[in-house]
């Protein structure tokens, strides 16, 4: 924590600090929820139809101040979103830290299910990759599965049985290991 | 409502604003009226009651505040708040005014 810094000298004022959190909720996480909706390319009838809410309601919770957010009405906008709502108590330290951050610019918090389709998409790819390596393997049939991440280069010819380095990769431990399984070597 | 939550709330918008490259409604707006042309007015609501910065824009992502003022019932407190904004515009435009840059209350 930068003790030195304009904000932490306010919020040495108690009354401030708790004027400063009500704020985050007022001000900025109206600015938050445009900004998501902007990020799904919605209008706000859009928001309206997927949070089950009136057009002009939507218009005022999008609006800096405007209205008292409870939390059902956020969870039906988190519902709406796709996303979570992570109500809890934190730290100031952890507190200012987000609000400093957070870039309504690029506000994007992706939806479950795309969450979901990237996830499946990657555990495709890696159970290939093992694929790869188990074949080149017979010793590790009926085995349960250990995923590596393979380097491409050890898995595109069979044939290349020979022992190598793994190539240079950000894991490169795994590497090692499914270099060793390639080669026919079971750990 | 806690004394200082106004302040609060206007150093929250601010700061979101500062950060924000593109601005729009319903966070700023016009003002109307030929007179105030080229004038704009930065919007969000403390309180229940509507707050207010007018000013305009000097540079790329740089903002003049001329007056601050709240906007109840479609008035102005001060009341004057939209003339006194064209005024000081006009004296900084020809010199006999300054301006200096506005430190937001912030972490970084």
């Amino acid at each position: 924590m930068n003790i030195n810094s304009s904000l932490i000298a306010e919020l040495k004022d108690k009354q401030y600090r708790d004027a400063y959190v009500a704020s985050q909720i007022r001000i900025s996480l109206p600015l938050q929820i445009r900004a998501l909706r902007k990020s799904r390319d919605w209008t706000q009838p859009e928001l309206a139809e997927h949070a089950g809410m009136a057009q002009p309601r939507i218009s005022e919770i999008e609006k800096p101040g405007e209205r008292r957010l409870n939390i059902e009405t956020l969870l039906r906008l988190a519902s709406a979103f796709d996303v979570a709502l992570q109500v809890n108590f934190v730290p100031f330290s952890e507190f200012i830290d987000f609000n400093e951050d957070l870039d309504l610019d690029n506000f994007a918090i992706e939806s479950f299910a795309r969450e979901l389709i990237r996830a499946e998409a990657k555990e495709e790819l890696l159970a290939a990759n093992v694929g790869h390596a188990d074949s080149a393997n017979p010793a590790s049939k009926g085995k349960a599965n250990q995923l590596f991440v393979v380097p491409k280069v050890l898995t595109t010819d069979e044939n290349e049985r020979k022992p190598s380095l793994p190539e240079p990769n950000p894991f490169s431990i795994r590497g090692e290991l499914a270099n060793a399984a390639s080669c026919g070597n079971p750990r | 409502m806690p004394q200082g939550q106004r302040r609060a709330d206007m150093d929250t918008f601010l700061k979101a604003m500062a950060k924000k490259a593109v601005w729009e409604y319903p966070d700023i707006d016009s003002l109307k009226g030929k007179k105030f042309k080229g004038l704009t007015e930065l919007r969000w609501k403390s309180d229940g009651i509507p707050h207010r910065i007018l000013g305009y824009r000097i540079a790329d992502r740089q903002y003049l505040c001329l007056i601050g003022c709240t906007h109840n019932a479609k008035k102005y407190t001060p009341p004057d708040a939209m003339n006194s904004a064209k005024t000081r515009r006009d004296q900084i435009q020809s010199g006999e005014a300054s301006y200096r840059e506005y430190q937001l209350v912030t972490h970084r």
